[in-house]
């Protein structure tokens, strides 16, 4: 016999792996540029003769020199946790303040909580993963305790036994994280000797793609709890209140509480379960548990200084935005369904069309709701006291409903603050605020200095529908260390832009309404306001215990303005008119639609109960939804208009400019850059949209552009490639630090701005050159999945944190693309999600923070959302990718969306439609799919205006990146080449190897076949 | 051949193995299945027309002693596990996240499908290899 069942065998065996290896090479050829990332492989070479145009402040790169950074960035996260970690109680504990300890007599401390063995250090997002890769430069909270002097008692053994402990955080859920009772009960004999101080820490855990549940019952496993109360993922959970009473019950003479989250928890339960002393800490980062302990301690006699960025309400479903958002959001009223969407010409997938959000609560976001609700209850109104949106039986109550209001913050001392001298800057219609702080305490500390305003509303505003928050932040500063007894004057800019009204109804640009205007200080929210309030001559004043206040007039300063409709009319190049861009993503807009937005003129009649029930219409509106609405106009020019197009031979020129050459030339150096683009191929103007987070490379001549890498992440630089390179430490791994969340409650220009300054400089030791950072949304509620990427509640923090932090991130070469433009305020559903909302608060709310990086701090990268305005896809909307980012804010740059990966289906695959509105990049499509699909359009159609953007996109990566550290060393002759990385090298040999050992195997299976049947043919013969 | 003696006829362990294979087809069919209905742009009509193939080679297997079908099956069914590997970017996006814990790439809540759809296509593709080998009659 001729072996038939060998061949045969090796047969199937070879055909199956050629099979499968083709696959795997296709698979990795996809993910080439991410493997590449990840090996921390290059596929270009060059030998560098230029200078070096961005250096970093450590000197040279190299091992020595990074791990003073990272020492640095280590000793500024501590420093962010002690000024932005907020001391939320301090009730007195045998006559004195529970807090600081003092070691020496309170050593002994016992840890409670699940979260003390396994905190929260970070958002579930793209971010460093320093926590995870380098454990020995984590400090815990245990840890930190231990460094100061503290004996600690915890249960960490216990929590790490499976068969005792559970598991894992259940992102977004909260119900299963603490252990129940029986746990802590199972502890009790381990505990004496422990009992000077008892530290509970508890968290919340959601993220990137997750919100925080308002109705956990849609967790499959909840079914088995019956408890209402526990439904809110924000809420106390059963098992925590149970843990609570536990720790009360031992008798241990103080009980702190931690709150380890980046979610605004019901913290309304303190007094309940004997709290003495309670810290908000957000996520403390790689070491900022030291700070937290710092804190805990006075360390050097410091008072805390940090200052709420949200506020924490006693029912965290109590702001009118939660009606619609999150878990609430609400589907079409009649398109519910594939079958409906397609009888309205909707073919996109349902889960990227189908959902809804309606911003009724229109600018009141936060405290900008409790506090003019509580205004206008104070002034009699009595729509503001009724029963509507009050969590509580009654009417609505201040007291009630509020726990801790924005920029509420505890110190070891007191402060006063008073306005001394208010001056306005007439040039740049500012004014700077001058604030006396005196320490009216025993212990020395900073004191952060927030202003707030107070704007008219009347019968002119009401009339053309202008909202105005009863107070509004607007600036602020932070003192130096002020000594029991002392002072110091401190000076804030504020700028009149941050206070002015968009009017979309009447004017439809901005405006200073006539009347009175106060700027108040006091800390926080509520009591600038009550010192405004006063000013006006209002009794009755609470604090948010609802005890009476007496306001503060020195605290306060008073102006009068006449009506300027004026000031604000044009853009940043002084032509562009600024006008109403987004009509449109008004809901009512559109026919059949009738949703009220909350007015503070009628409270009661519309404070959003419910989510708004909208109806989807055929025609324009499914349209502009179904998202593939570009075609070419009639009177396009042909392609051959641009170096690319003639002789339709999609080759470029050669003007012998190269990319290092193109650093200087201004961005309006309309005849260099036509030079410098015409020379790309239309292939090569086809990866440029391209992106791993870092750029392609451009590996021809005379362009040479070399291949960079990318960074993601907020707290911290993460990504695929987001450790250092083994060659540069020595073979260690090591990450970029993981810094706090609390950046934004620190309140310190000097700490944000360092905070820029270090990320740039680890993204030079990373050899990258731009990060996918700042979030210049809004925590728009207590649930978002990203708060931790984002500031706070609050659009003007947002928007002067980000012109701060951002720019100095630039001034190392590091690109800081500010995300996720814009609106992109929950992650359910975020993918495709109908966002609709009026004019003034999209411009005063969801746009603010991106116009501090954009158009104030002056940065060249943004990333898109996934979300929509109204019905158009974010990626697609003209409106906001160039009538706002680039005409009225004069933005140079680059605008990328997030993360497309080259997907050829649903709504991100309409990749013409988004180009052709102002889309440069596709992020994370690295082989250039979207582009592609762009080019093939263009020649398809001879399409010359579709060519002009996607040369227009060449042009802003090639200028963003000639003003980042892609041009240090290079030089205007310096030469990159492509390589092919030995990793994919390999593949394709191995791809060969099997399809030849599958062919081979095959015809000797065959060869045998026929030799047998001769075989038996001869024997039959 | 009768039906009964057809049954009855000393099978090879390539039979067994060859049973297994349309065993965990079917099994497969029924994962995928419930997996492409897990959410919109999960199915990939291909995926159902080689486990259908692979379904049915193996069934013509039983009843035909053939020598090229168990080459065939090693192909179909390992092409079906590339297509549902390759499917943009759901698959391998999916379990990118559910490692990440976020969600971005694909949907990490379909984590335990994709790893079940992935080793049954596998133990099926390996074990219909190995058939290959062995004789069907003793």
């Amino acid at each position: 016999m001729r072996k038939i069942g060998l061949w045969r065998g090796l047969s199937g065996l070879f055909v199956g792996l050629m099979v499968f290896v083709i696959f795997a090479t296709a698979i990795l050829s996809q993910y080439a540029s991410v493997i590449n990332n990840a090996l921390g492989v290059s596929t270009t070479t060059s030998s560098l003769t230029g200078s070096v145009v961005y250096e970093s402040d450590f000197g040279e790169i190299n091992a020595e020199n990074l791990r003073k950074l990272e020492a640095a960035a280590e000793a500024q996260t501590i420093a962010e946790a002690v000024e932005g970690t907020v001391l939320l109680k301090n009730e007195d504990v045998d006559g004195k303040p529970a807090l600081p300890l003092d070691v020496t007599r309170e050593k002994n401390v016992t840890l409670f909580g699940r979260a003390t063995y396994s905190p929260l250090y970070k958002t579930s997002a793209a971010v460093s993963k320093a926590d995870e890769t380098n454990p020995d430069r984590l400090v815990s909270l245990d840890r930190a305790l231990k460094e100061a002097g503290f004996a600690t008692k915890n249960f960490f053994d216990s929590y790490a036994d499976k068969k005792v402990g559970k598991g894992k955080y259940n992102s977004g859920y909260s119900y299963q994280f603490e252990e129940a009772v029986g746990f802590y009960e199972a502890q009790q004999g381990n505990l004496a000797g422990y009992k000077d101080v008892a530290i509970v820490m508890l968290t919340r855990s959601a993220g990137e793609g997750i919100d925080m549940a308002v109705d956990q019952s849609t967790d499959a496993a909840f079914k088995f709890q019956t408890k209402e109360q526990e439904k809110n993922s924000l809420a106390l959970q059963t098992n925590e209140k149970d843990m609570l009473n536990f720790v009360k019950a031992q008798g241990y003479k103080k009980i702190v509480v931690l709150i380890n989250t980046n979610y605004m928890m019901e913290l309304d339960w303190f007094d309940e379960y004997g709290v003495d002393a309670a810290l908000y800490i957000g996520t403390p980062g790689l070491t900022g548990f030291t700070g937290v302990v710092n804190v805990l301690t006075g360390k050097d006699g410091l008072s805390p200084s940090g200052r709420l960025a949200d506020t924490f309400a006693a029912d965290s479903l109590s702001s009118p935005a939660i009606a619609n958002a999150a878990g609430n959001t609400p589907q079409w009223k009649n398109a519910s369904s594939n079958a409906e969407l397609k009888a309205l010409g909707v073919n996109d997938l349902l889960q990227e069309t189908s959902w809804v959000d309606v911003q009724q609560e229109s600018i009141y976001v936060g405290y900008k709701y409790y506090e003019t609700r509580y205004a206008d209850a104070i002034s009699g109104d009595e729509g503001a006291r009724s029963a509507v949106g009050s969590s509580f039986d009654g009417g609505w109550d201040y007291a009630k409903e509020m726990c801790y209001p924005f920029g509420y913050g505890l110190g070891y001392t007191t402060f006063r603050q008073t306005i001394s001298k208010v001056q306005k800057n007439e040039e740049d219609h500012s004014y700077t605020v001058t604030v006396k702080v005196e320490n009216t305490g025993t212990a020395a500390g900073k004191d952060a200095v927030l202003v707030y305003v107070n704007t008219p509303y009347g019968e002119y505003e009401k009339a053309r529908k202008i909202e105005k928050s009863a107070i509004l932040f607007a600036g602020f500063s932070k003192t130096g260390v002020i000594a029991p007894g002392g002072s110091e004057e401190v000076d804030v800019e504020v700028d009149e832009y941050l206070f002015a009204s968009y009017d979309y109804t009447d004017t439809k640009g901005y405006v200073l309404t006539a009347g009175d205007y106060y700027f108040a200080v006091g800390g926080d929210a509520h009591t600038a306001l009550n010192n405004v309030l006063g000013a006006m001559g209002k009794t009755g004043l609470v604090d948010q215990d609802g005890n009476a206040v007496t306001p503060d007039k020195d605290a306060v300063y008073h102006w009068e303005m006449e009506l300027d409709t004026q000031t604000y009319k044009y853009g940043e190049d002084g032509e562009t008119l600024v006008t109403n861009r987004f009509d449109e993503m008004d809901i009512n807009h559109w026919e059949g639609n009738d949703v009220p937005y909350l007015t503070r003129s009628d409270w009661a009649g519309t404070f959003p109960v419910k989510a708004a029930e909208v109806t989807l219409k055929s025609g324009e509106m499914a349209k502009l939804l179904q998202g593939e609405w570009y075609e070419k106009a009639a009177d396009a020019p042909s392609t051959d208009i641009y170096a690319q197009g003639k002789s339709n031979n999609w080759n470029g020129v050669d003007n012998g400019i190269s990319f290092a050459a193109m650093k200087d030339v201004a961005y309006d150096d309309e005849e260099k850059w036509t030079k410098f683009i015409d020379q790309f191929d239309l292939s090569e103007l086809v990866l440029m949209t391209g992106n791993n987070f870092g750029n392609i490379p451009i590996a021809s001549q005379p362009i040479n552009l070399p291949e960079k890498w990318g960074g993601d992440g907020c707290q911290g630089i993460g990504g695929e490639r987001g450790h250092f390179s083994e060659t540069l430490t020595q073979g260690e791994a090591i990450d970029p630090c993981l810094y706090t969340s609390v950046l934004g409650c620190t309140f310190n220009k000097e700490l944000i701005e360092k905070r820029g300054n270090l990320m740039g400089n680890e993204a030079l030791f990373l050899d990258a050159t731009v990060i996918w950072t700042g979030g210049g949304n809004l925590r728009r509620t207590p649930f978002g999945g990203r708060n931790a990427e984002y500031w706070s509640e609050d659009a003007n923090l947002t928007y002067l944190i980000l012109s701060v932090e951002l720019p100095a991130m630039e001034k190392k070469g590091i690109l800081g693309g500010v995300k996720h433009f814009a609106g992109n305020d929950q992650e359910s559903h975020r993918e495709g999600l109908n966002t609709f909302y009026n004019e003034q608060a999209f411009r005063e709310g969801a746009l603010r923070g991106f116009e501090g990086a954009l158009k104030k701090g002056k940065v060249h990268s943004v990333m898109q959302s996934f979300s929509r305005q109204g019905v158009i896809f974010s990626s697609s909307c003209a409106a906001l990718n160039i009538g706002v980012l680039r005409e009225e804010w004069g933005f140079e740059g680059q605008v990328i969306t997030d993360a497309s990966s080259g997907v050829l289906s649903g709504y991100k695959a309409h990749y013409v439609t988004t180009m052709a509105n102002g889309t440069n990049m596709y992020c994370l499509d690295g082989k250039a799919v979207g582009g592609g699909i762009v080019a093939d359009y263009i020649k398809a159609n001879d399409d010359g205006v579709l060519l002009g953007y996607l040369r227009d996109s060449a042009k802003n990566i090639a200028y963003s990146l000639s003003r980042s550290a892609a041009v240090n060393g290079l030089a205007e002759d310096d030469v990159i080449s492509s390589v092919t990385p030995v990793w994919q090298i390999m593949t394709y040999v191995a791809e060969g190897i099997f399809i030849a050992l599958a062919l081979g195997s095959v015809t000797m299976f065959v060869i045998a076949k026929v030799l047998t049947y001769r075989d038996k043919k001869g024997e039959r013969q | 051949m009768k039906g009964k003696e057809f049954l009855m006829r000393k099978r090879g362990v390539a039979t067994f193995l060859n049973i297994a294979v349309l065993c965990l087809a079917v099994a497969e069919l029924i994962v995928y299945l419930q997996y492409a209905n897990a959410g919109e742009g999960l199915f990939v009509p291909w995926v159902l027309v080689l486990l259908l193939l692979v379904i049915l080679s193996e069934i013509a297997l039983f009843f035909f002693d053939n020598d090229y079908l168990p080459i065939a099956v090693a192909g179909l069914s390992m092409l079906a596990l590339g297509l549902f590997a390759q499917t943009p970017p759901e698959t391998l996006g999916s379990i990118a996240d559910y490692y990440q814990n976020i969600v971005m790439f694909g949907d990490p809540q379909n984590f335990g499908i994709i790893v079940a759809n992935f080793v049954l296509m596998l133990v099926m593709s390996v074990t219909a290899i190995v058939s290959g080998f062995f004789r069907r009659e003793k």
